[in-house]
């Protein structure tokens, strides 16, 4: 297994402002739709595999069940449900007159990817705050001083 | 050879939960507080499912002894991959007071009806921190023990097991059936994620009370006092020697 080697926290702020805006990019339609042709690469968050299958589901169950995970992933959010569920529920708001079936199709992939990072982000947080507690003892003498 | 392994899970204090002291001194505040799975049990489920997957293991039981609420830990147990639950139920008021040894019995009891040839534990809780069960759990059966695991490996008959310890990384061979106790290290959990959830539902769980194992949950030992810990107080950082020396004379050091 590879090694968290970084002992130093990232700043937490620094990885939820990524993650939001990784939301954020689920909101923001594009400005010019034109630009969405065939000739254009996936963008990297398409290319991961699906939670759901594609074939079974209609797209709008897709997205009700891509917003029930999020959901879910959200009750341990560091800065709290609440503030997570606003966040969510505007983001997929934004979004809710979308019609073409391959901008959804993008959409839902962008939410697997954001559900990715906060699985984790929650895997590190674990790791760092368990390492911290039990295996560095420099580390905690550190922390009091500062 | 297919192994059929037990997992210990237990239902802890969420591990980001601020801990208070109960008024009565005697426990810390549980009720309405956050609880989840010790982090060092999903990393002891995860191995077991990550087992199954090499087809090394052919069932994964998650063994949970606590309250009712429990069920809720096997579950999450079941949805990161384990094949069936049991829960030995404890009475809510008897919870605090149940000991590793109890727990070991209960396992030792467990591995014998079920014919498990590999018992896979977390290291230790982080709410007691007894770092015991596993060690026990061994003892009773007579079984080899690989602790502090952060590498497992499956040769003939026998496991590779790479050990953390304060020296370093160990690498010793047991011979199945043996108890294993998991590490920080030993792998990155998977989460369980909603839909792994709900197909969790299917599963099965059976419950069971510890008297139903012959097992005697009375307790031993008796907490007398908890306390916080003594709040640690921040470092000054001093100009030069001369500054530093007027303020351990101040303090009364020198």
């Amino acid at each position: 297994m590879t090694q968290v080697a970084d002992t130093r926290q990232a700043p937490p702020g620094m990885m939820l402002a990524s993650l939001w805006g990784g939301i954020a990019l689920i909101s923001s339609p594009k400005e010019d739709k034109e630009s969405f042709s065939s000739s254009q690469s996936l963008p990297y968050w398409s290319t991961g595999s699906f939670h759901q299958s594609t074939t079974t589901m209609s797209q709008k169950s897709q997205v009700i069940q891509l917003y029930k995970n999020l959901l879910y992933l959200g009750r341990e959010y560091p800065m709290g449900y609440e503030y997570f569920r606003e966040k969510l529920k505007n983001a997929f708001l934004k979004n809710r007159n979308e019609t073409d079936p391959r901008r959804i199709t993008e959409m839902i992939a962008r939410g697997e990817y954001v559900i990715k990072e906060i699985e984790a982000l929650y895997m590190l947080r674990k790791y760092r705050t368990l390492k911290r507690r039990y295996y560095d003892t420099e580390d905690a003498n550190k922390q009091a001083t500062n | 050879m297919s192994l059929r392994v037990l997992v210990g899970v237990k239902r802890v204090i969420d591990y980001a939960v601020k801990i208070r002291v109960r008024p009565d001194k005697l426990g810390v505040v549980t009720d309405g507080v956050k609880h989840s799975m010790n982090p060092f049990d999903e990393i002891a489920i995860e191995e077991a499912v990550r087992l199954k997957e090499k087809k090394i293991a052919k069932e994964v039981v998650a063994i949970s002894c606590g309250p009712t609420q429990a069920q809720e830990t096997i579950r999450t147990a079941l949805a990161m991959g384990a094949d069936r639950g049991i829960h030995v139920e404890i009475p809510a008021k008897e919870v605090e007071k149940l000991e590793p040894l109890h727990v070991a019995k209960i396992m030792a009891k467990l591995v014998e009806q079920e014919k498990a040839d590999l018992v896979v534990l977390g290291k230790q809780a982080i709410d007691d921190d007894s770092n015991a069960t596993a060690q026990m759990t061994a003892a009773l059966l007579d079984w080899p023990q690989a602790t502090f695991a952060s590498k497992i490996e499956k040769t003939d008959g026998e496991l590779q097991v790479t050990r953390e310890v304060d020296g370093g990384l160990e690498i010793i061979k047991v011979k199945l059936p043996a108890v294993v106790s998991a590490d920080l290290r030993l792998n990155e959990p998977r989460y369980a994620t909603l839909p792994n959830i709900m197909k969790a539902k299917k599963k099965k769980i059976a419950k069971m009370k510890a008297a139903d194992l012959g097992v005697d949950t009375s307790p031993h030992f008796e907490v007398l006092d908890v306390a916080d810990p003594p709040v640690r107080e921040a470092g000054i950082k001093v100009e030069d020697v001369d500054t530093l020396v007027t303020k351990l004379k101040d303090a009364g050091r020198i």
